[in-house]
């Protein structure tokens, strides 16, 4: 009780005064830097649901840095051994069945990556937004938020920076997003997604937020395209690790052959 | 008379003959064009018919809103069981699924769009009937990564019958999907926008490279009778699950609206044909029997009465006339023979236009049909004796002074 009184009078104070004490740009930093680290690893499982369609898929991945990373498929069946590899705005995937290596460009970065609710352009451009995207902190907005410690998942009651993010130049497919940001961790917990006309295109909620070292970091992370109907793509991580040692050879056309 | 009759039509044999020989032109050249007319007609439908929209076809309400895009997501589920429940209905011949999908293909740089068609081979023989259309090599066998490719796409792609051809595209669900098939063969439909853009696979592979267990993005029906396609389609139509429906044929905006406007044209030009042909054997007979009127008149002086000589006459142009209409109608089976089996290759005139968005066959062939001999061969004998009805009797009631003088 005691808390929340606090809590609204920071928030009033917050609006009041109209001005922050941090910049949407610096969230937006801040975020980055929770989010990405020199290098990662972690396992992942994809619940694609469509209708009453549920398709699951595991995945490895391996990041370095921000605009780095290489993923691979490895149930089911029919995608066993798909690759994707991406380095810096490029983006290629190695299709094993007829062992050949496709570069994703143009409008096929805008198409659903694996049938699930993220498009290509999705998993290449988590980085550099603020090169194409001007942020203003907007307000502050207390959001459930579901914290993960060892298997117990607890939901609280979080505040939360809420960015807008407007597009510097119209050739974008989100021209605004609107992201809230956990005021502690950084850790983004929801992402709004809109076309250029207003229309919201897409809608991602994260979760079950868990310490990891000195970094907080979500586990759990759904996307709804709103163009699909009935659409909903979860991804759980089961397991992640930071700043290990990483062959180079991963991020190489070679490994998605090979 | 009859004896009278023949003697007197061999009696001038020069001028029997070449009375006759135009007679059994213009029946020939009416079977002829006949049977190429009908040929070409018929031939664009059957193409058009059972390359792409069928009698009818059984589809997903959906994907016919959005049927040039191809989609996927809105298919024919369970359709095995579909196509036993379709073949009950008396008014159907075959059913069979079919799956059509686009696919990118490099060609020298550029990047083309092609179209896949997953088939059940074995039912398609009697649709496609791929076996008979084949330049080279075989038909894909069901279970096998194989496929036949048009003659057109063979030769923009460099490929030929054992090479593989790598198609790549999105599933049903939205991530993409490769198969690398074995080209056995290289069909010739002889229609350019199906030949030049168009791949056939088993319909198993494309189920599996699409992720579509099960499905289908059409089930194409052949009826008994074509032309009441509409009425068939809706009695199917309240028999199909939820969510599908049956269109007919004349639903093809183009098609039907091509059909039509060719029915009038070709219509247009059968009544042209014939009356060129029979023109000129109103006008050959005629002359032969003016020609006579003197005879016509020593005949008559002779003693012999009107109606005797009109009878004789027309007696005489009936048994010239059946002579050359069955001559002409040899000449002309054996033309309508020539151009139905082996056809007028026009493969040259079209290689200049060979992407045109139309059912137009390289190789037109004509329809044979006995029908058409047993019209021209009537229709020479009846405008045979109808051209000398006038002359014969004009001559017969002359003064036979004035007729011999003439």
């Amino acid at each position: 009780m005691k808390n929340k009184v606090i809590l609204a009078l920071l928030v009033i104070w917050c609006l009041g005064s109209g001005a922050y004490a941090i910049t949407g740009e610096e969230i937006v930093n801040k975020v980055d830097a929770n989010m990405t680290s020199k290098t990662s690893y972690s396992e992942s499982r994809m619940v694609i649901t469509v209708d009453n369609d549920v398709r699951e898929k595991m995945m490895i991945s391996y990041d370095k840095g921000t605009d780095t990373g290489y993923a691979e498929f490895l149930t089911p069946v029919r995608d066993k051994g798909v690759k994707y590899l991406k380095i810096k705005d490029n983006m290629w995937m190695y299709l094993p069945s007829v062992d050949k290596v496709i570069k994703i460009s143009g409008a096929m970065l805008r198409q659903s990556m694996m049938g699930s609710d993220f498009s290509y352009e999705d998993a290449l451009e988590s980085a550099k937004l603020l090169e194409k995207y001007t942020a203003t902190l907007i307000s502050t907005e207390v959001l459930p938020v579901s914290f993960r410690t060892q298997d117990k998942i607890e939901i609280k009651a979080r505040l939360c920076y809420v960015v807008d993010l407007t597009a510097k130049v119209k050739d974008v497919t989100y021209y605004r997003r609107v992201i809230y940001v956990d005021r502690e961790y950084f850790v983004p917990v929801k992402e709004d997604l809109f076309a250029l006309s207003g229309k919201k295109l897409k809608e991602m909620t994260m979760g079950e937020i868990k310490r990891i070292g000195s970094r907080h970091y979500p586990m759990y992370m759904t996307m709804r395209n709103l163009l699909r109907a009935n659409s909903n793509t979860e991804l759980f991580v089961t397991k992640t690790e930071f700043d290990i040692p990483v062959d180079p050879k991963v991020f190489t056309q070679g490994n998605l052959t090979k | 008379m009859f004896k009278l009759a023949l003697r007197n039509i061999l009696r001038n044999k020069r001028r029997s003959f070449l009375t006759g020989l135009s007679i059994a032109f213009a029946v020939m050249v009416v079977i002829f064009l006949w049977t190429f007319v009908s040929g070409i007609i018929s031939g664009m439908f059957n193409n058009y018919v059972t390359a792409s929209v069928g009698h009818i076809r059984v589809l997903n309400a959906d994907y016919l809103k959005r049927e040039t895009m191809l989609p996927l997501s809105a298919t024919v589920p369970n359709y095995r069981q579909l196509i036993i429940d379709l073949e009950k209905d008396p008014n159907v011949k075959l059913a069979t699924g079919r799956i059509k999908f686009g696919v990118l293909m490099d060609t020298k740089g550029k990047t083309k769009p092609v179209l896949g068609v997953g088939i059940d081979p074995q039912r398609e023989e009697a649709v496609l009937g791929l076996s008979r259309k084949l330049d080279s090599g075989r038909v894909p066998a069901a279970g096998t990564s194989e496929t036949v490719i048009g003659a057109g796409l063979a030769r923009e792609l460099g490929m030929k019958t054992g090479d593989t051809l790598t198609v790549v595209t999105q599933t049903a669900h939205g991530s993409l999907s490769g198969l690398n098939l074995k080209v056995v063969g290289v069909f010739n439909l002889g229609v350019a926008s199906i030949d030049n853009r168009t791949f056939f696979l088993p319909l198993d592979q494309a189920q599996q490279l699409l992720d579509m267990d099960g499905r289908v993005t059409e089930i194409f029906l052949l009826i008994k009778d074509p032309d009441k396609a509409p009425q068939v389609a809706a009695g199917i139509g309240k028999t199909l699950p939820p969510g599908l429906t049956a269109v007919p044929w004349q639903d093809n905006g183009f098609l039907y609206y091509m059909m039509n406007i060719i029915k009038y044209l070709y219509a247009a030009i059968y009544a042209f044909i014939l009356l060129l042909a029979s023109f000129t054997i109103l006008n050959t007979m005629f002359m032969a029997v003016m020609e006579r009127t003197k005879e016509i008149g020593m005949m008559k002086a002779l003693g012999m009465r009107e109606g005797e000589i009109g009878r004789l006459i027309t007696l005489e142009s009936l048994i010239l006339g059946t002579l050359a209409s069955f001559a002409g109608a040899i000449g002309g089976t054996l033309l309508a023979y020539y151009v139905s089996t082996i056809g007028i290759d026009y493969t040259a005139a079209f290689k200049s236009i060979r992407d045109i968005e139309m059912p137009l066959a390289y190789i037109y062939r004509g329809e044979f049909s006995w029908l058409t001999i047993l019209f021209g061969f009537m229709m020479g004998i009846i405008f045979s004796v109808l051209a000398s009805v006038f002359p014969a009797r004009r001559a017969a009631k002359m003064n036979a002074v004035e007729a011999m003088r003439e």
